[in-house]
């Protein structure tokens, strides 16, 4: 270990998790569509970083900047909800429970819980007809304000093949949205 | 908040448009070159097709990144991850500032070994037993 690096503490750890906790988890609970694994992918992914913190090793050293534990939380939390996803072809929709219901009429915005939940619902269906690697190509770049460059990092390939992907993702989550609207309104029309 | 539908401009696609499909998605997000850029914006001066396409693209982006949003009411507390990590640590189970976490998470500590194991330490002498 280079000598002038030194660790972080607890309270960086802890300020850390404060700080990337709930995009991280937004970004798992879209990626494996389960509150449950989720959090469990949530929690791997801090423990990870906790054992990196205690070994020292970069980006988990006093000097590196957040930048790069930011991508470097992202990239880990990815490659475990891929071999989730891999292990137990985890690609099923939630429902809403009555929790989720309450907690998802708490989000802000000005439309109706109504209007949020058919709207939850059909992205939550669209998203469902991409590879994992699209979603997370999407939510990477449009949800969570990477660059291509950030995402190629954390998705381990090329920043081209990002934006290739992206590009693709984002026309058949447009396709796949737009089906998604006509069958809610075919079952709404008498 | 408007929401992207089947546009009534298909009928209006012509020739060029295919060779701008897959530029249009990129171009919110700066990821076409200069070339390209200006080549594409050329093409939606005068394509409507393209610009409601362009449109629609803007729209699902709004849409993806608010329903995304919504996921983190669902989010576990920090204090909860912390705890949760921490309790996984069998080397460090003494040394650490447990007052930081214990309080607001004392269910989530409740079932570790270290939380019933753990002797009432004043703050000031937490040490490894």
């Amino acid at each position: 270990m280079d000598p002038r690096q030194t660790a972080i503490t607890l309270e960086d750890f802890t300020a850390l998790v404060e700080h990337y906790e709930v995009p991280l988890y937004e970004f798992l609970h879209h990626l494996v569509q389960d509150q449950d694994t989720a959090r469990d992918l949530l929690q791997d992914t801090f423990s990870e970083a906790w054992r990196a913190v205690q070994r020292q090793v970069p980006p988990f050293v006093a000097g590196n900047d957040d930048v790069e534990r930011r991508r470097w939380l992202y990239r880990v939390a990815y490659r475990r909800a891929i071999d989730v996803l891999r292990r137990h072809y985890l690609i099923r929709w939630e429902s809403l429970d009555a929790t989720d219901l309450m907690n998802v009429a708490q989000a802000p915005g000005g439309i109706s819980l109504e209007d949020r939940i058919v709207e939850h619902d059909t992205m939550q269906h669209a998203l469902g007809q991409l590879a994992p690697t699209d979603v997370a190509c999407l939510l990477l770049i449009v949800v969570q304000g990477f660059t291509a460059g950030e995402a190629a990092l954390i998705l381990g390939m090329a920043e081209h093949a990002v934006a290739k992907r992206l590009s693709r993702a984002k026309q058949r989550l447009l396709v796949a949205y737009l089906a998604q609207t006509d069958r809610a309104s075919e079952r709404i029309q008498p | 908040m408007s929401k992207p539908t089947h546009d009534s401009h298909d009928s209006l696609m012509g020739p060029g448009c295919a060779a701008y499909a897959s530029q249009l998605p990129l171009l919110a997000h700066g990821l076409l070159d200069p070339a390209e850029r200006a080549a594409l914006a050329g093409h939606l001066d005068s394509c409507v097709y393209c610009q409601a396409r362009l449109a629609a693209y803007g729209q699902i982006d709004t849409i993806l990144t608010q329903v995304a949003r919504q996921a983190r009411a669902l989010a576990p507390a920090p204090d909860e991850i912390v705890a949760a990590v921490l309790s996984q640590d069998d080397t460090l189970p003494f040394t650490l500032p447990l007052k930081t976490f214990i309080g607001t998470t004392e269910d989530s500590m409740s079932n570790t070994n270290h939380a019933h194991d753990a002797p009432d330490f004043p703050e000031s002498s937490q040490k490894n037993p």
